[in-house]
């Protein structure tokens, strides 16, 4: 019998179990290395994600810069619009009011060399008579009385051609239209607004200088822009508010205060009628060729560029 | 002999040069009468609905006499003050300031003006805004001291009125 096959069984046990031990602990390192691998490749996908991560965070920060960026841009080119669009539509309506003001001239003119016809002339001048008396006339008989008014009434009737003629529309240019805006803007935008502007295409010296300058289409608009706000803030409960007329980009501005007023109505809706009433109504602009509309625009869009 | 303008009515811009009151303001009154025709040509009824319904007057017709050695502006605002209390224009009734100056040429304006400003910042006189623009009212407080500076041309509106 061999040393060996007098092993007792436990040392073949205890060899077997050092081999399977010895197999495990080689099993156990060559998982661990697989896991350190496998962790290795996560922590630098982690870390690749956390990469692309941080310059994605930085991508949306840019594009919102940017982004911002356009919102002030397009907020910069749109306000430049608006005034262009009002230096644009303010020569119209100079232009308009030079062409309109030599029709008007021409007309009168004619009008005038009907008035050198020698008939007409005495004509006028008894109607010129009446109109120096006509205060007095009270303290006369009333026979008499009666007799200069029948005259005068003759008299009147014989004018009557001229003075229709003397009190006519304005003539119509025969102009191609141009539509020409009106910017209404309420501040806050959002909420009850305690202040309504409304910037006109017309010079602000039909305002300041009225005094010094002749009557024109662009004073014209800027009544009856003047009287379409009054009715407009009758309209809603706020005849009362104070109004200031300012410059704004070298035009008319009509600024109301509404802070004091309790609002009933709505104001943006309301502006636009009176719009509509004032384009059928103003024959002076339609004989020009001048197109009316309102618009609304946020009151940013009117504020002073900054710097 | 006359033109055109014997048949003509008459544009706001003559009204407003005939009544002193910016054209926009006879628009304004005339908006509120419900009165505006529709052609912006006014006839006399229209002015005198205008004058009526604006609440203007003429006050001066040129200014007053200076007292003894008194210059002519101290004259001018010791009037004006006169012509307040005369009224009445005492807190809370209140006046429509265009006609504190109405009748007045443009150098006695703008002296005026200068005083109306100096009284309004010494509490003299109280202002508010109105849809017929700024209104003024001599300040209850002061009836007594506007009625010493007119009558006798002394008291505290005196010293205001010499330091403006």
């Amino acid at each position: 019998m061999s040393a060996n096959a007098n092993n007792p069984a436990v040392i073949a046990v205890l060899e077997e179990i050092a081999i399977w031990k010895s197999r495990a602990d080689a099993e156990f390192t060559g998982s661990m290395t697989e896991v350190d691998r496998d962790e290795d490749a996560a922590r630098r996908a982690i870390e690749e994600a956390q990469r692309q991560l941080l310059a994605l965070a930085t991508l949306r920060a840019e594009l919102r810069e940017r982004q911002s960026q356009v919102a002030m841009e397009a907020e910069r080119r749109e306000r430049a619009a608006l005034r262009e669009g009002l230096r644009t539509d303010r020569s119209v309506i100079e232009a308009r009011a030079l062409a309109l003001d030599s029709a008007i001239q021409e007309r009168e003119a004619a009008l005038a060399k009907q008035l050198e016809d020698p008939e007409v002339a005495a004509a006028v001048e008894e109607y010129e008579k009446f109109v120096e008396v006509e205060a007095q006339l009270g303290s006369l008989p009333a026979s008499y009385r009666r007799a200069i008014l029948d005259h005068h009434e003759r008299v009147r009737r014989r004018l009557e051609p001229v003075i229709a003629a003397s009190n006519a529309g304005p003539p119509t240019l025969g102009l191609e239209p141009v539509g020409v805006g009106v910017l209404f803007a309420v501040d806050p935008a959002e909420g009850t607004p305690e202040a309504l502007v409304a910037v006109l295409p017309v010079p602000f010296a039909v305002c300041r200088d009225w005094a010094e300058r002749k009557e024109d289409l662009a004073s014209l608009f800027a009544y009856r822009v003047v009287a379409a706000v009054s009715r407009l803030l009758s309209a809603v409960g706020a005849g009362s508010a104070p109004i200031q007329y300012t410059e704004l980009a070298g035009c008319l501005a009509v600024q109301v205060w509404l802070g004091d007023c309790a609002l009933a109505g709505d104001l943006n809706e309301r502006a636009l009628e009176e719009i509509d009433a004032l384009r059928e109504e103003a024959d002076e602009l339609s004989a020009a060729g001048i197109e009316l509309y309102g618009l609304w625009v946020r009151a940013t869009m009117l504020a002073d560029e900054e710097g | 002999m006359a033109g055109l303008e014997l048949f003509q009515r008459m544009s706001v811009e003559q009204v407003a040069k005939w009544l002193e009151l910016h054209p926009f303001e006879i628009i304004r009154v005339l908006v509120a009468d419900g009165s505006l025709p529709s052609d912006l040509k006014l006839d006399a009824g229209a002015v005198e609905r205008v004058r009526v319904a604006g609440g203007l007057e003429t006050w001066w017709n040129g200014a007053p006499a200076p007292q003894g050695n008194e210059s002519a502006a101290r004259a001018l605002v010791r009037g004006l003050l006169g012509l307040l209390v005369e009224k009445g224009y005492i807190e809370p009734k209140h006046v429509r300031a265009d006609n504190l100056f109405r009748g007045l040429d443009a150098d006695q304006q703008r002296v005026l003006r200068r005083s109306v400003n100096a009284l309004i910042r010494g509490g003299v006189f109280t202002s508010a805004m109105s849809s017929t623009g700024l209104t003024v009212a001599v300040a209850t407080s002061r009836e007594a001291d506007a009625k010493a500076f007119v009558t006798k041309g002394t008291g505290p509106i005196d010293r205001l009125w010499d330091q403006d």
